[in-house]
């Protein structure tokens, strides 16, 4: 077991290690230098020369990355090339945002996949089991900018319901901001979960112990919810493990559609400014997190099914 | 259903669109200006700096103009006193003495003296290529009492008044008000319309009103609130919600999108063009070089553009430019004419050649497309690349590519910037003589009266217009999108965006 953990560790270090050497070698290979992306066309070449210098990428590729490596263990992220401040405390700025996001967006998934593939398994074969399977094809063919977008057109400016854009300042602003954004990440992880759910649903719903609760006289919604949903569960919490880390990928986009202030418009912002310590801080943030939530699903699934445990 | 909500949508985008075109102009609440309120300005990029003197990008220039003021500055076509009362030259012109008003005070309160001014030049002659013409023209810089302070001058200078009223001549405290310089731009006190409040990196920029400031009443919000958005339909939306009042800068392509607003077409501080490398094979051939000028139809590049005020060019300054060179007249795309230049080349047959370009800028990237189809119908095969700016910049500085596009600006509204870029990027990598733009810039400053600036600018125009080092297109006046709340945008179309003076706007109940 201990082993099992330390392996496991030991290849999530190696994970980040890789994560954080492709991205910054790739960044450090692209064309052009931050000094001119910063000071323009126009700046003299002594003084771009002069700010490379100062913010340490005239040095070589390997000394650079070290010494970043070197910083990170000391927990220091380095400083933003475009504002000068710590990287650590611009992303601690802009987490608030993307946790928000991610919660509001995992729960509101959770809820509308566990609904439609709980009543497609229920009335399987009827209009009500094509629609949500219409629905879900459609969900993800359609780009999650064009859903927020609709979104913002069809419900925000129309009603004022909800901001178009922004976070507020305010917890109560925070719940108005959430929603559209939370809906349209809703929308775009969900139809996976509700097919693969409702798959899992119907293979429960056929298996001897279902059949032998249904020969002892219990009710059909009770054998849906207390035999066949948590059994449809297990693979489903793998799924959706792997979803809540599209789920940060898609706040990217989200994010950039109603301007929420959280890290994965603050990653395009750095990929524009060629801001790297800001690029490679949110990149390791973003892998530690799809890591982590990797980890919680296979603990969810050990709890829950003892058969995990064991292998 | 998505169908039904899909065509929904477009309905609303095509209505939002019809109705951007049938309601935008340039009419606004009339009557007096009101105080307070907070305008909510939507910018595309972030600013990089709070530093007047190396601060770059139009965001960064926007923001920098609101905390700061000038001894002087641009103001409907004219220079006129800022934070001076005036200048006196002296008998010689070989200095002058500058007097400031009575009672003037920073942000923070603290009165403004010589010594803020002496401090500031100081300051601005370390900058970039305006530095260099600081330092070019202004020796000396001495307080003189309670309220003047005395310049030394290289020559005799007509427009020293337009050279201080660049944004890059901001005064602020002296030694930075006792503070390190990074702790200083960081929180920035300056002699503005308005004082620096707080920065969110790459989301926001706050400012409230400089209770100090010396002009009257303005400004007449009580805050400006910078917006970032990294999507332009973010933006769009925010503008149609109301919770976004002024989008300068807006990309060409997205303005019929902004439903109901006021459009006000400001000064176009630049001119888009080609950079020609003179060292590469075909475009070595001067022939080659007008077939790909007259193979251009600048006047369909304008009408495609869209913008009010937009106007093909054969120019290489700036419309804004004080002094600007007798437009050469714009000759109209002439196909005959291309292909009699290139029958009498080896590249008669066509040519292949390779345009870069910085990604970016929508209305850059329309215009290449329009300049590659013009130059394919006539047998100039374009190949355009788009790369990022850094990397063009380089591409271009090495003298690595054949033909660059790009738009050029003046910092301010002389003609010293655009020239002095042509002479310190070596002809702009093209391998191109720099000994007339000299010579013309040396004019330029040396001359005692208009006419003899025009001279020396004509003189660099009709060179340009004969060896083809570049290749004028168009002068872009870009769009600022006004909320129709938003009153006193009259002064607004003569000044540049990067200096737009956001304390004569206000806001109607």
């Amino acid at each position: 077991m201990l082993l099992g953990v330390v392996r496991r560790l030991a290849s999530v270090v190696i994970l980040l290690f890789g994560v954080l050497a492709v991205v910054f070698i790739l960044g450090q290979r692209a064309p052009g230098n931050p000094g001119r992306q910063l000071l323009g066309l126009n700046a003299p070449q002594d003084a771009v020369d002069a700010l490379n210098h100062k913010l340490g990428v005239d040095r070589s590729l390997w000394t650079q990355f070290w010494s970043y490596i070197g910083n990170i263990l000391h927990g220091d992220l380095g400083r933003s090339y475009s504002s000068s401040e710590p990287v650590n405390g611009l992303i601690w700025d802009r987490f608030d945002a993307t946790a928000w996001l991610l919660v509001a967006g995992l729960a509101l998934s959770l809820i509308l996949s566990i609904t439609l593939a709980t009543l497609a398994a229920r009335y399987r074969g009827t209009w009500i089991d094509t629609t949500i399977r219409l629905f879900t094809v459609t969900s993800i063919a359609v780009p999650t900018f064009w859903s927020g977008l609709l979104l913002v057109l069809l419900v925000a400016l129309p009603t004022g319901w909800f901001p178009v854009g922004g976070f507020g300042t305010t917890t109560a602003d925070h719940f108005r901001s959430i929603v559209l954004p939370a809906v349209t990440l809703a929308i775009a992880t969900a139809p996976i979960q509700v097919r693969v759910l409702r798959a899992n649903l119907l293979e429960s719903l056929g298996s001897g112990y279902v059949e032998a609760a249904a020969s002892r006289g219990v009710p059909r919604r009770r054998l849906l919810t207390r035999h066949a949903l948590p059994n449809a569960a297990v693979p489903a919490i793998a799924v959706v493990s792997i979803q809540a880390g599209y789920l940060l990928f898609g706040a990217v986009i989200v994010e950039n559609t109603f301007r929420l202030p959280g890290l994965g418009s603050g990653l395009v912002t750095a990929i524009t400014q060629r801001d790297y310590p800001m690029i490679n801080g949110i990149t390791l943030l973003f892998a530690v997190l799809v890591i982590s939530f990797s980890l919680i699903g296979d603990a969810l699934s050990a709890i829950v099914d003892p058969r995990v445990r064991v292998s | 259903m998505l169908q039904r909500v899909a065509a929904l949508a477009l309905v609303s985008l095509l209505v939002a669109a019809c109705s951007a075109n049938a309601g935008s102009g340039t009419s606004g609440p009339g009557g007096d200006p009101v105080t307070g309120g907070t305008l909510n300005v939507g910018v595309t990029s972030d600013i990089s700096s709070l530093n007047p003197y190396d601060g770059t990008g139009e965001s960064t220039s926007m923001v920098v103009a609101q905390l700061n003021a000038g001894l002087f500055k641009r103001y409907k076509n004219k220079v006129v006193p800022a934070i001076a009362e005036g200048l006196k030259p002296s008998a010689d012109g070989k200095s002058v003495t500058i007097t400031l008003r009575a009672g003037l005070k920073f942000s923070d309160g603290k009165p403004i003296t010589p010594n803020d001014v002496v401090f500031s030049i100081e300051q601005a002659k370390q900058g970039g290529v305006v530095g260099s013409l600081y330092k070019g023209t202004i020796t000396s810089e001495k307080a003189k009492g309670a309220d003047q302070v005395v310049l030394g001058l290289v020559r005799p200078t007509i427009n020293l008044d337009a050279l201080l009223s660049y944004t890059e001549a901001a005064i602020i405290p002296a030694g930075f008000g006792g503070r390190s310089k990074d702790e200083f731009y960081r929180k920035p006190v300056g002699a503005g319309p308005f004082a620096f409040d707080s920065r969110k990196p790459g989301t926001s920029v706050a400012l409230t009103r400089n209770k100090n400031f010396w002009d009257g009443k303005k400004p007449y919000f009580d805050a400006l609130n910078f917006q970032v958005f990294n999507s332009v339909n973010a933006l769009t939306s925010a503008f149609q919600a109301g919770t976004v009042q002024a989008v300068p800068f807006a990309p060409r392509e997205s303005v019929p999108s902004f439903a109901g607003a006021n459009i006000v077409n400001t000064a176009a501080a630049s001119t888009e063009m080609v950079f020609v490398n003179g060292r590469t094979g075909p475009l070595k051939n001067l022939r080659v070089r007008k077939a790909i000028s007259a193979a251009i139809d600048r006047k369909a590049i304008v009408k495609q553009l869209g913008g009010a005020a937009d106007r093909p060019t054969d120019t290489y300054l700036p419309t804004t430019v004080l002094g600007e060179a007798h437009p050469v007249p714009v000759g109209d795309r002439d196909v005959a004419r291309v292909k009699q230049l290139l029958t009498g080349t080896p590249y008669g047959g066509g040519v292949s050649l390779e345009l870069i370009y910085p990604t970016g800028d929508s209305t850059l990237a329309m215009t290449v497309q329009a300049i590659q189809e013009n130059l394919a119908s006539v047998g100039i095969k374009l190949k355009a690349k788009a790369l990022d700016l850094s990397a063009w910049v380089e591409r271009l500085l090495s003298g690595k590519y054949e033909l660059a596009y790009q738009s050029i600006s003046a910092s301010g509204s002389t003609a010293e910037s655009p020239l002095a870029f042509y002479v310190t990027s070596g002809g702009i990598g093209g391998g191109w003589s720099t000994r007339v733009a000299k010579a013309a810039l040396q004019q330029y400053q040396a001359a005692t009266d208009a006419a003899a600036q025009a001279k020396a600018l004509d003189m660099f125009q009709a060179w340009v217009s004969a060896e083809l080092p570049v290749i004028p297109t168009v002068s872009v006046s870009p769009a600022l999108i006004l909320s129709k709340k938003v009153g006193g945008f009259e002064g607004m179309r003569s000044v540049t965006q990067q200096s737009l003076p956001l304390g004569e706007l206000w806001l109607a109940k």
